[in-house]
């Protein structure tokens, strides 16, 4: 299997399968429009992320190389946050600014997968939370006055028809 | 997404990439120093910070109930106008298919048809009677009048689940009696959350229906009609289009499994708003109780199965 090489943001080159890369539509639209070689020994920049994050992310591009491709649509992409495979399950089991960072690269690189699991994992540490622990847990700054949370609370008693 | 300033340097190749820079601080990082906005969620860590861009916000969002979502809006400004935010609540209605992802046609209040979610629920309300009349009007109660029979359906068979499904797992249906009983309930098309331009473009069918079965030992006349209309009003210029089931005479000692009438309106053409479902019946043996036809799971839904 042909490899291409990855630059991460700190000058470390990363030698991958093009398969693994391509999971990158920003790899993979590169590749395509600027016609560039397998055999190409220059590696491409990836000035957006460091060496550990690509590192972390190419491992789950690697795992998660053969399954079939994301839906077009968003119709089809899951809504449950209770699905992620055992291994993304271990996989984001990384401290909060690791999580963001892949987040970050996963949007940056337009890894639908990795995204969606990624965010839902955040969504996953706000479930069943009151707005006091949510802050705590993202280290929000409350900003609202007390006369706004009473404001806040009357606007959002939304309530589903069912 | 927007562009941020970046003093980074690169051959021609990182051109394209520059395009899609993702809003990464790296604070204190040399080299690698972008524009944050100053609104963005900061994360601190101990001797950095990265914040997520609010379209990523917002994706993060969208996983979450209505429940979390609204502890979320209490937690500060950004949450809260992230939560109020149209692409939210388009992602949400698209992903667990409130809306249909594939037409030209948009809902202009995103939120407000994600809680209404009138293509995917049962626009007719209290459909086999769990929660006893109301919602409907009743016409006609002849006899010993319509009452609603909390299990089964005496001396009818056993609903199939699909039936007591509709009734939110109830197994409770409506039953006349000697005289007519008739009962109706007329939807607001409006108020159920599909607003004017969807109804006169878009124009979703609708599948419209009921089951009804008999008693083993008696027979009965039943019936049911279903009339979209332009207004709320018993006039003839106000009606589009109807669909007239019976009336059927089911004989006495007849089969008493539950059956399914359903009929589809599509292309009814621009002006409607509300659609009127009714339905009667009465026994043929003129027998006090309650041994006229049973109806349950009464249905509009938006379809597009056509």
């Amino acid at each position: 299997m042909p490899n291409i090489k990855l630059q991460s943001s700190d000058g470390e080159v990363f030698d991958v399968d093009v398969d693994v890369a391509k999971q990158s539509i920003t790899i993979k639209t590169m590749l395509e429009d600027l016609g560039m070689d397998e055999d190409d020994d220059e590696a491409i920049p990836l000035p957006n992320v460091n060496s550990a994050i690509l590192g972390k992310v190419l491992e789950w591009c690697q795992f998660h190389k053969d399954d079939p491709p994301p839906p077009e649509d968003e119709e089809n992409r899951e809504k449950r946050t209770d699905d992620l495979c055992g291994f993304d399950i271990d996989f984001l089991k990384v401290d909060q600014g690791t999580l963001f960072e892949l987040i970050l690269a996963a949007n940056y690189l337009d890894i639908k997968g990795l995204l969606d699991a990624s965010c839902k994992t955040v969504a996953n540490m706000i479930k069943g939370k009151t707005p006091e622990e949510i802050r705590k847990t993202f280290n929000i700054k409350n900003d609202f006055t007390p006369a706004e949370e009473e404001q806040v609370r009357k606007e959002n008693s939304w309530c589903e028809e069912k | 997404m927007g562009v941020h300033a970046s003093s980074f340097k690169s051959h021609d190749r990182n051109k394209m990439f520059m395009s899609k820079l993702p809003q990464i601080v790296k604070n204190g990082a040399s080299e690698e120093t972008y524009v944050a906005s100053e609104d963005q969620v900061k994360l601190s860590l101990s001797d950095e910070s990265v914040s997520l861009p609010n379209e990523i916000i917002i994706v993060v969002l969208s996983f979450l109930s209505i429940e979390d979502l609204q502890n979320c809006a209490r937690t500060c400004h950004l949450f809260r106008d992230l939560t109020l935010s149209s692409s939210l609540w388009k992602m949400k209605c698209i992903r667990e298919k409130r809306f249909p992802y594939n037409t030209s046609y948009c809902p202009s209040d995103w939120r407000k048809f994600y809680l209404k979610q009138p293509f995917t629920r049962n626009l007719i309300r209290n459909a086999s009677g769990q929660n006893d009349f109301q919602h409907w009007e009743i016409v006609k109660n002849g006899g010993d009048r319509f009452i609603v029979e909390p299990d089964k359906g005496h001396g009818s068979g056993e609903k199939p689940p699909e039936l007591i499904a509709l009734a939110g797992g109830k197994n409770c249906n409506f039953a006349t009696s000697y005289g007519w009983c008739s009962k109706r309930q007329v939807i607001d098309l409006l108020s159920e959350g599909i607003e004017e331009r969807l109804l006169d473009e878009m124009q979703p069918a609708f599948k419209v229906g009921e089951w009804y079965a008999a008693r083993f030992d008696c027979g009965n006349i039943y019936s049911m009609k279903v009339t979209l209309l332009k207004k709320n009003s018993e006039k003839e210029d106000s009606i589009i289009d109807f669909f007239t089931f019976g009336p059927l005479k089911t004989p006495q000692w007849a089969p008493s499994n539950w059956k399914e009438v359903s009929h589809i309106f599509q292309d009814y053409g621009p002006g409607l708003r509300y659609i009127k479902f009714e339905h009667e019946s009465k026994d043929t043996q003129f027998w006090a109780g309650h041994y006229g036809a049973k109806m349950a799971g009464s249905y509009v839904k938006v379809t597009f199965e056509t």
